[in-house]
């Protein structure tokens, strides 16, 4: 059945409209594009010293630019998959509403325009250097091999979608120090929680298209220990930047709370049976899922996106509002 | 392709070309925005 709902969708698709300029937009994925911008605002606005807003405002640009053409690079190599799955077969291209060419074409432009834009706006080559090796990795190392081979697929592919915060802070300052590495390992560190989260309650979709998702690959209760793992080595390093001069009191406060919450729906998780129902019923969306056994995969899933937006906000307020109460007078 | 997919396709193509074509005008305006803020209060003085 699952083999023919690509084919029946595109058939949909055609017969009724054509693409609009949302489905471009949909092809830079971006929800994903938003996190990019803001995270490497964030990484920007953290390195300090003095800078040209309108030459900072165009890097952050470029970045996102940047992140958006991984994403259609992303559609353009899985449109097949994506015609396989519920959660993805209305995507553009296996909607039949783009070609793949036009994906293809659109992330490699892209790719060039943010590069170049990045490497005149930002202080060093750095920073647009980083960018190439992040469209690279996400484009190619993730999505075009580990994707399809491993479930550690999103532990590794994960580092592409962490690197914003140091190209931000590459382009402010033309170097990466420790606390900017600090930043790429929570979202790193965040990324297995949320994403197997995610995995757990649409184990059938990832079946359906033969993704060795962790869920599919090892079971809902390997995951769900893995996810406890990860996230009980993600709150302290989160915690981390209070002390290394990153973070202030504002940050400390913020990240010890929503850690705390965290850790607290990824022990509901560990001790349930999510995944144990995998979410293929009928109109079942991507943030609702009916299925009891999953409501503690979901609501991780929710937090997880409102902690490392609060975590990210935190910074932004006390480096970017000048709230910044140091806890601890080190700076790294 | 019937007419009216044929008229339906060269909208659609009209709409493209005139897209691509902003976004080349405003990555040229970028660059030369670029430029400008580089050089700064330099911006009007001539090298010879």
């Amino acid at each position: 059945m699952t083999q023919t709902l690509a084919s029946n969708v595109k058939a949909h698709a055609t017969a009724q409209r054509a693409a609009g300029w949302q489905d471009y937009a949909a092809l830079l994925k971006p929800r994903v594009m938003s996190l990019v911008v803001f995270t490497a605002l964030v990484g920007y606005v953290c390195a300090g010293g003095t800078h040209n807003p309108v030459l900072g405002a165009l890097a952050v640009i470029a970045i996102g630019l940047g992140g958006g053409a991984a994403g259609a690079l992303n559609m353009w190599y899985d449109a097949d998959i994506d015609g396989l799955m519920k959660r993805t077969a209305m995507r553009p291209v296996p909607a039949g509403l783009i070609h793949k060419d036009e994906a293809l074409a659109m992330g490699l432009v892209m790719s060039f325009v943010s590069v170049i834009l990045l490497a005149l706006t930002a202080k060093s080559y750095l920073a647009a250097g980083l960018l190439v090796f992040t469209i690279f990795f996400y484009a190619v190392v993730y999505s075009m091999w580990l994707k399809r081979s491993t479930p550690q697929n999103i532990v590794i592919g994960g580092l592409a979608g962490a690197l914003p915060p140091v190209v931000g802070w590459a382009a402010a300052t033309g170097t990466m120090p420790f606390n900017a590495w600090l930043l790429v390992a929570i979202i790193f560190l965040w990324t297995p929680p949320h994403s197997w989260a995610l995995a757990l309650y649409k184990s059938g979709d990832y079946a359906a298209a033969n993704i060795p998702m962790m869920p599919v690959a090892k079971g809902p209760k390997s995951t769900r220990l893995q996810m406890l793992i990860y996230s009980l080595v993600l709150v302290p390093v989160a915690i981390l930047p209070a002390f290394t001069g990153l973070g202030g009191v504002i940050y400390g406060v913020v990240s010890v709370l929503t850690g705390a919450i965290f850790l607290l729906l990824a022990w509901r998780v560990y001790r349930s049976n999510a995944g144990e129902t995998d979410g293929r019923a009928e109109g079942r969306a991507l943030y609702t899922d009916e299925a009891a056994d999953n409501r503690p995969a979901r609501d991780l899933f929710a937090f997880s996106l409102l902690y490392l937006t609060g975590l990210f906000a935190a910074l932004l307020l006390e480096r970017g509002l000048g709230l910044y109460m140091p806890v601890i007078g080190i700076n790294l | 392709m019937s007419e009216p997919e044929l008229s339906d396709f060269r909208r659609a193509q009209k709409r493209r070309s005139i897209a691509t074509a902003l976004v080349l005008l405003s990555f040229v305006a970028t660059i030369f925005l670029i430029t400008i803020v580089k050089l700064q209060g330099h911006a009007l003085n001539k090298p010879f």
